[in-house]
């Protein structure tokens, strides 16, 4: 990968990987401070990276130092309910947005990361699965239990305009 | 296929988008006849998060690298054309040189292709006498074998006008008895006689050998002449006045050894096979023959006459009868 490919990166994927991490962790300087360390990383490896998996390989270096850096700093709970939240998101809400906004909050930060790449970046269970290092099947139900959670916590069908 | 049990997770790969052109047909036909499900099929599909309005951008420039190229268009300098080199003409290289120095090669590679052609001459002409000489040594040989026929013609005669000389001495003195039958069996003409002609045999042999005339059936005769002179000297020897210091196995072994020398000289291959192998060997060296007459002249030798074939051993010429 030359200079002028590893620029044509970061115009490209910059900010998504911003957003994905900036979602996942709710801290902007946090977020940007992972996707330097990523590019830069990349930047590093740049004679074993060519341009077509670029952008998986920035994701998957992301995620990981998203993961050791919520490990580290714990700022987020790990739970895998939302059963004490249940109550408050069972309350009517103006916007569908503004609570998947507070379900997507109460997802584990695995759930989180799969939700967002799989709506945010479109990827497939297998690219999901790569970047996360999991199989494809479990890809598949750890997003499906995300995602029910997600309804669950946003209320019952009948409450959703 | 999709039914009550199964069709949340159908539905979660329908949002997904995994599922196919068919399976998602099949998943709208359920809904449709399952019009309680709706409610669920349509929140499912829409608790997926799009980006859409709040998209994030990050500050790019702190994440990229400068590109040598961009710095090198960036910060180049430009040559003075206005400075020149002083005294560019005593830089050139003259033509001359180079033609000169081809001029010697191609004389070096000449010279070793001249050198290489002699020497392949000088060889080629060494061999040729080598293999000449070789065949020259069964001439030497019948020379030699002649020579020695000849010796043992001239002593077999004197050693009998010898035995002849000495019984005329003794019966002039009169002292030994038996010096009469000692002269008559040495006069005997059967003895010498056969002695004599199968010596003077040999000899013809190998002169007509030397003159190239075949001598199979000569030596043949020769060997028949042997036998007989070996059994006529057999005879001889039984009388007791000829016997004298000598056997009958001694006088036989002796006959044995000249029968075998003229069978040698006739068993030997023939000579003229090999002069005339000698002379189309001559035939196919033209170039070596011109060579050797351009030899011949540089040092002033005396030519031999053209209409002859000549034999080189060593220094000498041996003429062959065609």
């Amino acid at each position: 990968m030359t200079e002028r490919e590893y620029n044509d990166c970061v115009d490209a994927h910059a900010d998504g990987v911003f957003r994905f991490i900036l979602k996942n962790l709710q801290h902007t300087e946090d977020a940007r401070d992972i996707v330097q360390t990523a590019f830069e990383k990349m930047w590093k490896n740049r004679d074993a990276v060519v341009r077509e998996t670029a952008k998986s390989y920035l994701f998957t270096v992301a995620y990981h130092q998203m993961i050791d850096h919520i490990r580290k700093s714990k700022k987020m709970k790990l739970t895998d309910s939302v059963s004490e939240d249940s109550s408050v998101s069972r309350d009517i809400s103006p916007s569908l947005k503004r609570e998947l906004e507070m379900a997507l909050q109460q997802l584990t930060p695995l759930q989180k990361s799969l939700i967002l790449l799989k709506d945010y970046e479109g990827y497939s269970y297998d690219e999901i699965g790569k970047i996360t290092a999991l199989n494809p099947s479990q890809v598949k139900v750890y997003l499906h239990r995300a995602r029910l959670q997600l309804r669950d916590f946003v209320g019952k069908p009948e409450n959703i305009i | 296929m999709i039914n009550l049990m199964n069709y949340e997770t159908f539905f979660l790969l329908y949002a997904d988008g995994e599922l196919s052109a068919s399976e998602q047909e099949s998943v709208l036909k359920f809904v449709e006849q399952h019009p309680l499900l709706e409610g669920e099929f349509n929140l499912i599909c829409r608790l997926k998060f799009n980006p859409g309005k709040d998209l994030v951008k990050m500050d790019k420039s702190i994440l990229k690298k400068e590109i040598a190229e961009d710095l090198e268009a960036l910060y180049a300098f430009e040559p003075d054309l206005a400075i020149t080199c002083p005294n560019k003409s005593a830089l050139y290289k003259k033509e001359k040189s180079a033609i000169v120095f081809r001029f010697r090669m191609f004389a070096a590679a000449a010279a070793i292709l001249f050198t290489a052609g002699i020497l392949w001459l000088v060889m080629g002409e060494k061999q040729q006498e080598s293999s000449i000489a070789q065949q020259a040594i069964p001439v030497q040989q019948e020379k030699q074998l002649s020579s020695k026929a000849e010796g043992k013609v001239v002593t077999a005669i004197e050693s009998h006008e010898k035995s002849i000389q000495n019984s005329i001495d003794m019966q002039h003195a009169g002292h030994e008895p038996g010096a009469e039958k000692a002269i008559a069996a040495a006069v005997s003409p059967p003895l010498n006689a056969s002695i004599l002609s199968s010596t003077a045999v040999q000899l013809q042999d190998v002169q007509k050998e030397n003159s190239g005339l075949q001598t199979t059936e000569n030596s043949a005769e020769d060997i028949g002449a042997t036998d007989a002179s070996k059994a006529s000297i057999v005879d001889a020897s039984a009388s007791p006045a000829l016997r004298g210091n000598l056997s009958a196995t001694a006088l036989l072994a002796a006959a044995e050894r000249m029968a075998t020398t003229a069978a040698s000289i006739a068993s030997q291959p023939n000579s003229i096979l090999l002069i005339n192998a000698a002379l189309k060997e001559e035939k196919k060296s033209g170039l070596r023959s011109i060579l050797r007459t351009i030899n011949r002249r540089l040092l002033n030798e005396h030519e031999l006459p053209q209409d002859q074939k000549f034999i080189q051993v060593a220094n000498f010429y041996i003429p062959v009868n065609k």
